[in-house]
């Protein structure tokens, strides 16, 4: 028979193994969703047939853009083109009153972070796939899973808690751009980032 | 069935649960999300986004006048480096748009009141401190006036001299540390020419450099890019410590802190016998160098009598070197003595004026012409216990200066005040401080010092709004002259003005040239120098006979009874860090966390030495000098010559901390017994 105390011993762990891999991660972020529902896959495919960069274009200084503004989608979405809620509140919510979308954003960075987009797209010749995935061909906007201690996204960290498997591209840590630069054999120092 | 939980039952199942923890993410997840939120407290300065913009300016932390373009967000810079055409930023000076928001800022005019080790702040309004300042320099019964200038031949030390002018036994003491300082000491041989007194360094094809850091940047950047070329420049370094100087040098004399005077003999008496025409040049020295010869002076720094005879024939045989005593970017100049006895090897070789020699430069145009001035007088000697009110101007950076060494010169009673950005490093020591613009903030001028031969002035220009509550040091020094009722010179009442009237007369004089623009005008050279354009002048070569005296004969005597101390304490420090009282938190973590410069409060000691002392590496230990204690922490290198303590003073990891606390004391306090100088101080060490 099992002693007692090796029973108790076994009980607490697995306690705190099922809290630590299933309750930890629930309780450490809570999902919000976005503003408003937005489908890549339309823009981007053979009807509209738009590019990654006619929305997220780099600014003159390198600097990127970001998001586009509501300029951008007002020309065509002045009155709806079809039948879609979104599209009817995309209209109604922001267009016509001229009200920028508060889109959250999967990548945010701390704000002692500088991330330059054009040496990486330009020099390095890196898509946005390798860093963002396939955003692009997505019809939905995920929620974004906010850390309630930080306030950054998941993706920061990466889907994989342990990070111990994270496909290329995935999570945005110090870490992560560290490696990428090693793995491409690049120069880095604290003061290219951290100004 | 009944089942009884334990106290046993209750610990082995928070075991469980401690064991089971550690196999999830939770807790390392935790350590790194609570770290990321004590990056945004609200408190924290937050750099702005947006659109960027470049500016020209030039780094005025140090002498050396660096050009920079500055990244500017919003109109605030977020990043530094140097302009395309300029030498690589320092880490300080890649860091230096961050000190204007340092901890330790001082946005208000302070009262300073020390209380067990450390200083406690009390806000005072500005007109209370000059009208105490005025005061006690009417009266002057508590002694003469003295203004301790940290950035020696800017406009605002000139305002600061033309102040005193007019108070009996008032003068200005230049920072005591500065590079090309101990060229000062020529004045013994000559007191009465013009200019200043440089080492040609550029033209020199050898150099017997006691100590100089040229790989570190004395002497310019292109002695430093020769130096790292290895082609066309002799070095021969006598050092201590294997610095990066001494690992570039063509041979490093590892002579013993205290014995450079005494190498510098032998090398004169090798000199001496070699040839008789040197030996005629030093007549009043020769039974001095005949009694110190190579190998007495190689027994008294402990290295091979080859070294010094190597030094003297390369001396010989190239018709364009010099000898140069360097300053120490934490230990400052030599004694007196010592830099006679290397400066009088330049007499002997009959260097002083020749191309590749000792020379003078002519000094810069001063705001307005023939102005009334107070003297300059050096630390070592003004006497102790007489300056009854000294102003320290740190308002353009600050260098290490052990407190103890100015404190002796302080008559009972007297005042001190400080014109610093920062409560950190002098200014916690004075009773008052009055808050200037931090670096970036307001215009300064950054005058090259005399460790090059070209005479050269830059302006920084402001790239931030000043904060409330700083007051402009030029205008100080006119509140001063209003409340004492003293009259200065010229139409002036701000930096801005002072450089301006400087400019106006440089250009008006027609000497020297602007490097990177041109002017038509005194405006168009302002502007051009506003934008990073030097100017500068050339070096004035013109040979002069000189011989050693009596006087200086006696002087230099005193070297042959050199005693060879047990321990010796040398303070280091890296040359970034040496200029500013306060560092970027951020340069600090760099040292702390690179491993590629040592934090401030480490002894290295040699293998030797360590096992002499039953000292291991990383434990504590006591250094104890006349001066006082200080714990520091222990570490073993090779480079580190038997018999020294090297204790470094630089940025510490707990910068921050301390700076918070406002700690009055630092491990330069313990060094310098003697009053000449605290470059090498006898010292014991002990397990703590």
């Amino acid at each position: 028979m099992i002693p007692r105390n090796y029973l108790v011993f076994a009980l607490g762990m697995a306690a705190a193994l099922a809290g630590g891999w299933l309750a930890f991660p629930r309780a450490l972020y809570r999902t919000v969703e976005q503003p408003l529902q937005f489908s890549h896959a339309v823009h981007v495919g053979e009807s509209v047939g738009m590019a990654c960069q006619d929305c997220h274009s780099l600014a003159e200084d390198g600097r990127f853009s970001g998001l586009p503004k509501i300029d951008l989608c007002a020309p065509c979405h002045t009155d709806p083109m079809g039948d879609s809620e979104n599209e009817k509140k995309l209209v109604e919510s922001y267009v016509i009153p001229n009200v920028e979308i508060p889109w959250l954003v999967y990548a945010r960075q701390p704000e002692n972070a500088y991330f330059a987009h054009a040496p990486h797209l330009v020099l390095a010749e890196l898509t946005c796939e390798q860093c963002h995935g396939p955003h692009g061909e997505t019809d939905t906007l995920r929620p974004l899973e906010q850390n309630r201690i930080t306030g950054y996204s998941r993706d920061i960290w990466g889907r994989s808690l342990t990070r111990v498997r994270n496909a290329e591209g995935e999570g945005m840590k110090m870490s992560d751009c560290s490696s990428c630069h090693r793995d491409r054999r690049v120069r880095e120092s604290c003061l290219t980032c951290h100004k | 069935m009944k089942t009884n939980v334990t106290r046993r039952d209750m610990l082995t199942l928070g075991g469980g649960v401690a064991v089971g923890s550690m196999l999830t993410p939770a807790p390392w997840l935790l350590l790194d999300d609570l770290a990321i939120w004590t990056q945004n407290w609200k408190w924290i300065p937050v750099p702005p986004k947006g659109v960027r913009t470049s500016q020209k300016t030039v780094c005025s932390l140090c002498p050396a006048g660096c050009a920079v373009e500055a990244g500017c967000v919003g109109g605030i810079p977020v990043a530094l480096r140097a302009a395309a055409d300029g030498a690589p930023l320092c880490s300080l000076g890649m860091t230096g748009h961050h000190l204007a928001w340092h901890p330790a800022r001082l946005t208000a005019p302070v009262r300073v009141a020390a209380s067990g080790g450390e200083a406690r702040l009390t806000a005072v309004p500005r007109e209370a401190i000059v009208r105490e300042v005025a005061d006690a320099m009417r009266s002057q019964g508590r002694g003469t006036i003295a203004v301790l200038d940290f950035r020696p031949g800017r406009g605002v030390s000139w305002a600061w001299r033309n102040l005193l002018a007019g108070f009996e036994g008032a003068a200005v003491i230049p920072a005591p540390g500065s590079p090309g300082s101990g060229l000062r000491a020529m004045r013994g041989f000559a007191p009465d020419t013009q200019g200043e007194w440089v080492p040609d360094l550029d033209h020199a094809t050898a150099i017997l450099s006691f100590g100089a850091p040229l790989a570190d940047g004395w002497g310019g950047a292109r002695t430093r890019a020769r130096l790292m070329d290895g082609t066309g420049l002799r070095l021969i370094q006598v050092e201590p410590a294997r610095s990066s100087t001494a690992a570039l040098a063509t041979r490093w004399i590892p002579a013993r802190p205290g014995s450079e005077g005494a190498v510098a003999l032998g090398v004169a008496s090798a000199l001496a016998s070699a040839d008789p025409q040197i030996a005629s040049r030093c007549e009043e020295i020769l039974p001095l160098l005949e009694r110190l010869t190579p190998e007495r002076a190689a027994e008294i720094a402990g290295i091979p009598a080859e070294s010094i005879f190597e030094a003297a024939q390369m001396l010989l045989d190239h018709p364009r070197s010099l000898a140069v005593p360097g300053e120490s970017f934490a230990g400052g100049r030599f004694d007196p003595t010592t830099e006679l006895a290397i400066l009088s090897l330049n007499v002997i070789l009959g260097r002083i004026g020749a191309e590749g020699g000792i020379v003078t430069r002519a000094p810069l145009a001063d705001p307005v012409d023939g102005a009334h001035l107070a003297p300059m007088r050096e630390l070592d000697e003004t006497p102790d216990a007489s300056i009854g009110v000294l102003i320290v101007d740190a308002s353009a950076g600050e260098e290490p200066l052990p407190w103890p060494s100015v404190a002796r010169k302080l008559a009972p009673r007297a005042l001190a005040v400080a014109l610093s950005p920062f409560a950190a490093g002098s200014s916690l020591h004075a009773g008052r401080v009055i808050s200037v613009p931090a670096y970036l903030e307001a215009i300064h001028e950054v005058p090259r010092a005399c460790d090059v031969a070209m005479a050269a002035l830059s302006i920084s220009r402001p790239l931030l709004a000043a904060r409330v509550g700083s007051a402009d040091p030029a205008s100080v020094v006119r509140e001063i002259a209003a409340s004492a009722g003293v009259e200065l010179e010229g139409d002036w009442s701000s930096t801005e003005e002072l450089i301006a009237l400087r400019t106006a007369q440089i250009h008006r004089s027609g000497v020297g040239r602007l490097e990177g623009g041109e002017a038509g005008s005194p405006d168009e050279l302002r502007d051009a120098m506003l934008e990073g354009a030097r100017w500068t002048t050339e070096p004035v070569y013109h040979q002069i006979r000189m011989s050693i005296s009596t006087e200086m004969a006696h002087r230099l005597a005193t070297i042959e009874g050199t005693r060879r101390e047990d321990l010796v304490v040398v303070p280091r420090t890296s040359p970034d860090a040496a200029w500013s009282a306060v560092l970027s938190p951020l340069f600090t973590k760099l040292h702390q966390e690179s491993g590629l410069r040592r934090e401030g409060g480490v002894a290295v000691v040699n293998p030797a030495t360590a096992r002499e002392k039953r000292l291991r590496p990383g434990q504590k230990a006591v250094i104890r000098t006349a001066q006082g204690r200080v714990v520091a922490r222990v570490e073993v290198d090779h480079a580190v010559m038997p018999d020294v303590i090297e204790l470094t003073v630089g940025p510490t990891p707990l910068a921050l901390g301390q700076s918070r606390n406002r700690v009055i004391s630092n491990s330069l306090d313990v060094c310098g017994s003697s009053g000449t100088g605290w470059r090498c101080t006898p010292a014991a060490i002990e397990e703590a």
